[in-house]
């Protein structure tokens, strides 16, 4: 359900912004614009699913205890 | 490469919007309060006289390089490939920074106003409305940071007002109890959580339509100065050393106000203070990051990328969402470092290579 959801969401932004898209005739932007989709869309699909990611800042932290940088 | 935003924003809207920034940083102050306790206070001022050079660096580089933002100025003092690569880092860190905001945002809505609402129906309202703003311009998100000051500066003097019988100077001492690392951390803490941030401001120069940014930069960042170093006092003189225990003293001290029988509860005031603040903070950073991903790819427009850039917003908070503790922990020990390096480093370091470079870029016809 949690995923239709997501889905609907991400077809709606399609909806308003692929006229604008297809206005500006742009092969690049349309490409920026699907990679940021995309990426998005994985992440959101991931987190819905449950998938549990690594927190970066956990990950930062540790890695800059090791090389020293840290109170 | 290309220029994307033609809208200007008035002197003034710029020096409230600098002010208004800064306001919304407030709730961070409870990243160093256990550091320094009732000494606190000392940490934001030491911070706000620190913050001052950063801030000449910031306006040095945009006088050198008149009308361009901070991509373009990396793109003329590095060349093309350096260039991209340190403007990439900025592209992440400002992805990180309205990621945590946001969280901030969500975490600020569940604890005090909507505690039963799914997150995702609080981010997403919120987003949207940010969207909105962000996709019509500059010109829509600073046009009411001026009325968003005010307000926050208002809260401050009711509060004060309301709560002088709980006010006791004597809270403040006794002063030196702490070690010297402390002092230095929270110093470093409350740089990077209340004043470094204003990087992104290189970022608009270009937006705004005067050549006395330096002048109106500076009563911005007095104003939002003083409302947090006033507002740090204030809660420290009302809790006095149980300060530190808790993540919110402002509201905890707004909580503290009954005027009379019937009129109490008076927080919800400065919860909606707060989500204002919010509002514009996140809107600025959205607006920075979309602004900032469309001039690196050298896209002709940065509007279509709106949306999708809040959904990335949206999803890359759910990685970094983390308990208050472990949040407050990362911001004392790292993220303090970090930010430095980005904020005040990576600029810095730009100053240097085009003095050294001899890069500048002729003022604008007109221009005095």
């Amino acid at each position: 359900m949690k995923v239709i959801g997501v889905l609907a969401a991400y077809w709606i932004i399609l909806l308003i912004d692929f006229p604008s898209l297809r206005k500006m005739k742009s092969k690049k932007l349309t490409i920026v614009f699907f990679a940021i989709f995309g990426i998005t869309l994985l992440l959101a699909i991931l987190e819905v699913i449950g998938v549990k990611m690594i927190n970066p800042m956990i990950v930062l932290d540790d890695w800059m205890k090791k090389i020293g940088l840290h109170y | 490469m290309t220029k994307l935003e033609f809208s200007k924003i008035s002197p003034y809207q710029f020096m409230f919007s600098v002010a208004c920034y800064m306001q919304a940083s407030i709730l961070l102050g409870s990243t160093f309060i256990p550091l320094l306790k009732q000494d606190t206070w000392m940490a934001v001022l030491f911070a706000g006289i620190i913050c001052i050079p950063f801030l000449i660096v910031f306006l040095t580089l945009s006088k050198r390089f008149p009308g361009l933002n901070l991509f373009q100025i990396h793109n003329e003092v590095f060349g093309p490939v350096i260039g991209r690569i340190i403007s990439g880092i900025f592209i992440l860190y400002f992805l990180v920074l309205a990621s945590l905001n946001l969280s901030d945002f969500n975490a600020f809505i569940n604890t005090t106003i909507l505690p039963k609402t799914p997150n995702i129906v609080i981010v997403g309202s919120f987003m949207i409305v940010c969207a909105w703003a962000v996709r019509n311009g500059i010109e829509i998100i600073v046009r009411y940071a001026g009325v968003f000051t005010f307000a926050s500066i208002l809260l401050l003097v009711l509060t004060v007002l309301f709560t002088s019988d709980l006010i006791n100077p004597r809270h403040l001492l006794p002063m030196f109890q702490q070690p010297l690392k402390n002092y230095v951390q929270a110093t470093n803490t409350s740089l990077a959580a209340n004043f470094s941030e204003l990087v992104l401001v290189l970022m608009v120069f270009p937006s705004v339509n005067t050549d006395k940014t330096g002048k109106f930069l500076f009563l911005g960042y007095t104003i939002g100065f003083l409302t947090i170093f006033l507002t740090m006092i204030s809660d420290i003189s009302v809790l006095g050393s149980t300060v530190g225990l808790f993540s919110k003293p402002s509201y905890e001290v707004i909580r503290m106000i009954t005027v009379s029988e019937t009129i109490s509860r008076l927080e919800i005031i400065f919860s909606a203070a707060i989500i204002l603040r919010f509002y514009f903070r996140i809107s600025m950073i959205y607006y920075v990051l979309t602004l900032a991903i469309a001039q690196f790819f050298n896209l002709k427009s940065y509007r279509p990328i709106v949306l999708v850039t809040g959904m990335l917003i949206i999803t890359n908070m759910y990685p970094l969402q983390a308990s208050s503790v472990v949040s407050q922990s990362w911001t004392r020990n790292s993220r303090a470092i970090l930010w430095m390096f980005v904020d005040f480093g990576l600029p810095l370091l730009t100053l240097i290579i085009a003095l050294i470079r001899k890069k500048k870029l002729p003022l604008p016809e007109g221009s005095t």
